[in-house]
């Protein structure tokens, strides 16, 4: 008892424990005096950017007075004076007529912003509510009001705009919560667990209903279903590589051969954004279902002949037994199946690192691959860590919920 | 003989609806297995060909309707010369880089002329004695369709080191696991102490927590004690998903001896090992065959930490170097990389055969019990 709780504390406890410090350091592979930085590697916040798009400059009772108004643009002039809350305002003037766009701290400033909107946007005229508006439209991007260095400063900028306009803050920093690819990274990992473990209970439960009927060679039939599961997976997807290969995929052929493509539009499986995901979901659904198909095997075989047969005697149609008879009692077994797939997808790695190596363009990537990128590849180990461990909260809830559930059973 | 034929299909009718349901399963299940099959034993040319039906073999060129054949051209760099074949024509050739130092199957002079595919010298252009000048075919070699040159090949390459380290690697772990695993298992099913119900289910956590987890800490780990980069760093690191996972699953075997057994050797004076090593371990031995296969298994098949600590190509996993060390830049070798795919595959579908059935009662009692 003693070697192997020690063997787990030492190579389990100290390892997940030395994850978390390294997540909290500025560890760099090659880089030996690491500090204590906090929590900088999971967020740091650099900047926040305030950006504004469709400013409404005026609201007007018809359309003709408000193209009146568009119309006046050229006879607008940015103009700018000390707004009574300190600071300064820029404002459209013209002859007759004044809008105050904006308060800002420095008066060059509110003059280029203003004159940002004045010049550089695109000026149109909307029904709202029954009256016109005048929109200035920035079409390349949104107009950039200012960048702050705390959460305050931005909304309270963000009060000063004085026309109605749709804001949005980008928040800049070297975290991974501010990094896109991380976020993407952690949406990719849902997805990809969602579609695969749907995917094996659609294809896992009608193969262990067919499995579970009596006929010769049963046996055979199970032990071969069960390969995908039993093959290395890095030796096996390299087989899915070639399948999906983009100029010489045996789908492409097929297609072809059935004129549903022509030679110049075959599928590139692995290079578009979509399909790559598809792709790797299909790999991991192929070398996962088995697993699913025998746990649930297992169920089916638990249940006592006579209460089917009973209920066979008594009138129950395939379908009526399979709802009130089957699914009830293999429902336990199926959900701590359900469980340990979950968490094996969620926390994949080898699937996609081979078929895809989270590309195109990080369009695969998920938490345990963007962590190996990062820590191994780049030599982030702190941020590689801090993204591993992300994968930590959700693990926990599964497992609490295996628990509960053991627990009940038990 | 028409008696025995219906008494067959009378056997076999009722039989036949699951067969149909179940097909397009197996199909899924198994077409990359035999896509990996027939390609390593395609012959390039074959391989590449997109007119011919890739399901099978061919053995004629679909552009040219010739037989694949590969012309052997003089190289640019070379000098003319008389050319003095060393094999006949229909002799059998060996690519020049299938084998170290292959035998040429000319010479110009001091030059060597080496056979660019395996094949079948099938025509000679310039005989010997002949000249020969730079860039000249002077013969050319018939391929054929299967072959089983992707397999010759892998013995240039490093496959079969790798395969040593993976095996090497599966044993030693094994052995640790079995070390470890059975007394925990069995101290955690029998002895009554305070704690050990707990601590069976931390046990069952460790086996949750994933390598991609752990590998960046285990990086700096293996780093710090000197071992990245060999055999140990595996060997010291694989056991932490392989004790967990077999704990588990023996915890299982043993609550299901009978404790009145034990009892009673107890009260006949054995100690505790004994009885554990005479009467507990012989009643728990397919237990104890299931978690071997899968220490062996779960090894064979890591591959995070396999990447992760080893650096050099010779001191690579199988897994680790078919995906790494085949393929060149962006180039596949995809015959070879298919023929070290499926020789790759052998060991374990050999231990999986020999015990399906402990195989499978692992996968469900480690999840279910």
């Amino acid at each position: 008892m003693l070697p192997a709780a020690l063997y787990l504390a030492l190579f389990i406890a100290y390892p997940f424990g030395m994850s978390i410090y390294l997540s909290l350091s500025d560890a760099q592979a090659g880089n030996q005096k690491w500090s204590y930085i906090g929590t900088a590697n999971y967020s740091k916040v650099q900047s926040y950017d305030l950006l504004a798009n469709d400013f409404v400059l005026g609201r007007f009772p018809s359309e003709a007075a408000a193209r009146a108004f568009v119309s006046e643009r050229p006879l607008l002039k940015v103009t700018t004076f000390p707004a009574p809350g300190g600071g300064h305002r820029a404002t459209l003037t013209a002859p007759g007529r004044s809008i105050a766009l904006l308060d800002m701290e420095k008066e060059e400033d509110a003059t280029f912003a203003a004159s940002t909107i004045l010049q550089d946007t695109s000026w149109t005229v909307r029904q709202a509510g029954g009256k016109a508006e005048v929109v200035a439209h920035e079409k390349e991007s949104a107009v950039t009001l200012g960048t702050f260095t705390t959460r305050k400063a931005v909304d309270l900028a963000a009060t000063k705009l004085l026309v109605p306009a749709a804001t949005r803050v980008d928040i800049h920093g070297t975290g991974v919560l501010q990094d896109p690819n991380f976020l993407l990274a952690l949406k990719n990992t849902f997805k990809y667990t969602f579609g695969t473990e749907i995917l094996k209970l659609l294809i896992g439960v009608p193969c262990a209903l067919l499995l579970n009927r009596k006929f010769g060679g049963r046996r055979l039939l199970r032990g071969l279903v069960v390969i995908p599961w039993v093959i290395p997976i890095a030796i096996s997807a390299q087989a899915w590589l070639w399948i999906l290969d983009s100029t010489y995929s045996v789908i492409n052929w097929c297609l072809v051969h059935w004129g549903v493509l022509t030679p110049q539009h075959i599928i590139n499986f692995r290079g578009d954004k979509d399909l790559a995901m598809l792709s790797v979901i299909a790999v991991n659904v192929w070398r996962g279902f088995p697993f699913t198909t025998i746990i649930i095997l297992a169920g089916l075989t638990a249940i006592p002949d006579e209460i089917l047969e009973r209920a066979r005697l008594e009138g129950a149609s395939a379908f009526q037994r399979f709802v009130h008879i089957i699914s009830p009692m293999v429902r336990p077994i199926l959900m701590v199946s359900l469980l340990f797939s979950v968490i094996f997808s969620f926390t994949d790695f080898n699937t996609i690192w081979i078929i895809t190596k989270g590309g195109p363009f990080d369009q695969t990537q998920v938490l345990a691959t963007y962590a190996y990128q990062l820590g191994v590849n780049a030599g982030y180990l702190g941020k590689g860590a801090a993204t591993s461990l992300f994968m930590f909260p959700i693990m926990a809830v599964m497992v609490f919920f295996m628990l509960q559930f053991l627990r009940r059973e038990a | 003989m028409s008696s025995r034929g219906s008494l067959f299909w009378r056997r076999i009718r009722p039989s036949l609806l699951s067969y149909a349901g179940l097909a397009p399963f197996l199909a899924f299940a198994l077409f990359p297995f035999y896509w990996m099959l027939i390609t390593s034993l395609k012959a390039d040319p074959n391989l590449y060909d997109l007119k011919r039906n890739p399901f099978w073999f061919s053995s004629v060129d679909g552009n040219t309707h010739q037989p694949y054949h590969k012309d052997i051209i003089v190289p640019a760099s070379f000098s003319e010369g008389v050319i003095q074949w060393k094999v006949a024509q229909g002799a059998a050739t060996t690519r020049s880089d299938s084998v170290q130092n292959p035998e040429p199957i000319a010479f110009i002079g001091a030059q060597k002329i080496e056979s660019p595919v395996d094949g079948r010298l099938a025509a000679i252009r310039v005989p010997s004695g002949k000249i020969a000048h730079p860039n000249e075919v002077i013969g050319f070699i018939e391929v054929a369709s299967p072959s089983l040159t992707h397999y010759r090949y892998l013995i240039s390459t490093p496959f079969y080191r790798w395969l040593r380290v993976s095996l090497v690697t599966g044993l030693v772990v094994m052995l640790i696991t079995l070390l470890l695993a059975v007394p925990a298992a069995y101290a955690l099913a029998r002895l009554d102490f305070r704690g050990n119900r707990m601590l069976g289910i931390v046990i069952f956590l460790t086996y949750l927590i994933p390598p991609t987890i752990l590998f960046i800490p285990f990086s700096q780990f293996v780093g710090a004690l000197k071992i990245d980069n060999t055999i140990w760093s595996l060997i010291l690191t694989y056991p932490t998903f392989t004790v967990p996972f077999c704990t588990w699953l023996l915890m299982g075997f043993f609550r299901s001896v009978p404790k009145e057994i034990e009892e009673r050797a107890l009260l006949d004076g054995a100690t505790r090992m004994q009885i554990l090593r005479l009467v507990v371990i012989p009643v728990v031995l397919p237990g104890i065959i299931t978690a071997a296969i899968f220490a062996f298994t779960l090894s064979f098949q890591e591959y995070v930490y396999g990447l992760t600590f080893i650096s050099s190509t010779i001191n690579r996993t199988l897994p680790v170097g078919i995906t790494v060390d085949m393929v060149r830049g962006d180039v596949y070798f995809w015959g070879p990389l298919m023929a070290a795919a499926v020789l790759g595959s052998i060991p374990v579908v050999i231990v999986y055969a020999l015990s399906l059935d402990y195989f499978i009662s692992g996968m469900t009692t480690g999840a279910v019990k």
